[in-house]
């Protein structure tokens, strides 16, 4: 065999092994892309979430006494820290989806709220059932009616 | 020359291993550990609300620990105070896994007792079982 087939055959050989070699890592740092575009949007939903749940368990809303005084500007169930009004419960819950959405500004998201007992059984609950592909849950333990009980907050896309 | 090759090839991958394995590892789970943290939280104001420390009984307060907490942790607690014997320790568990992540926090108490009141700090320890 001549050198000049030789040097073509190294070449050739070379350029295959470098395209495999790109083509591995392209194909790795799509993958690796797209996780961190899920990441990303997961994180956000978790922050959202645990931002919800932190407003509506701790905080009585504003005003203060917005569930008889009319309109809310900020949404919050807690009659004092982890212990929610029944009253506020129940003005959360009847309002309408939309609007609770937007006070709670979990736009572009869905969400459902559920209050459980320690033994799972529903207390109460609104909002829409999940139907997206991605979802996050945060939980928080609270007194509700006198009896412990499990907030739910899920939100997805 | 074709050695000098190979080993640059060796390092780029080891480079590119060890990236992927640290990016991995930071993203690890973060919601179960924020959740941890706020189960902690709930859990301690919970339990300081009904007064549980108040008996200074730990059989009775592991109980009330494990009623309330998800089944799917462990948690640890730690009671330091003016009450006799100063340092008061509530387990559900053991020991703390080596290795894995641990949420922690802090409350401060006040036990009420016939002639006033004990103060306390508790310290907490929550980790997936």
């Amino acid at each position: 065999m001549r050198k000049a087939q030789i040097a073509s055959i190294d070449l050739f050989i070379a350029v295959t092994i470098f395209l495999i070699l790109l083509g591995v890592v392209l194909h790795a740092w799509n993958i690796y892309n797209l996780r961190l575009q899920d990441n990303i949007e997961y994180e956000k939903m978790q922050l959202k979430a645990f931002h919800v749940s932190d407003l509506l368990v701790k905080s009585p809303g504003y005003p203060f006494a917005w569930e008889d005084s009319g309109p809310a500007e900020v949404i919050g169930l807690a009659s004092s820290d982890r212990v929610l009004s029944p009253e506020k419960v129940s003005a959360f819950i009847a309002m309408d989806y939309d609007e609770s959405k937007q006070m709670l500004k979990l736009s572009p998201y869905e969400y459902s709220f559920r209050i459980k007992q320690l033994s799972n059984n529903l207390t109460s609950s609104s909002g829409l059932p999940m139907a997206g592909e991605l979802s996050v849950t945060a939980e928080r333990y609270v007194t509700y009616n006198d009896e412990k009980a499990i907030v739910q907050i899920t939100i997805w896309e | 020359m074709s050695l000098d090759a190979a080993v640059a090839v060796v390092l780029v991958f080891i480079f590119i291993a060890l990236s992927v394995y640290y990016v991995g590892k930071a993203n690890d789970e973060p919601l179960s550990r924020l959740q941890m943290v706020r189960a902690g939280s709930d859990v301690m104001l919970l339990l300081d609300k009904e007064d549980a420390f108040s008996s200074l009984n730990q059989d009775e307060i592991a109980k009330r620990v494990s009623a309330i907490l998800p089944p799917v942790y462990e948690m640890r607690l730690r009671i330091n105070g003016t009450f006799p014997g100063n340092v008061f320790t509530v387990e559900t568990a053991r020991d703390e896994p080596e290795g894995s992540f641990i949420a922690s926090g802090e409350r401060l108490v006040v036990i009420p007792n016939s002639t006033g009141a004990y103060y306390g700090r508790a310290r907490y320890w929550v980790w997936l079982k």
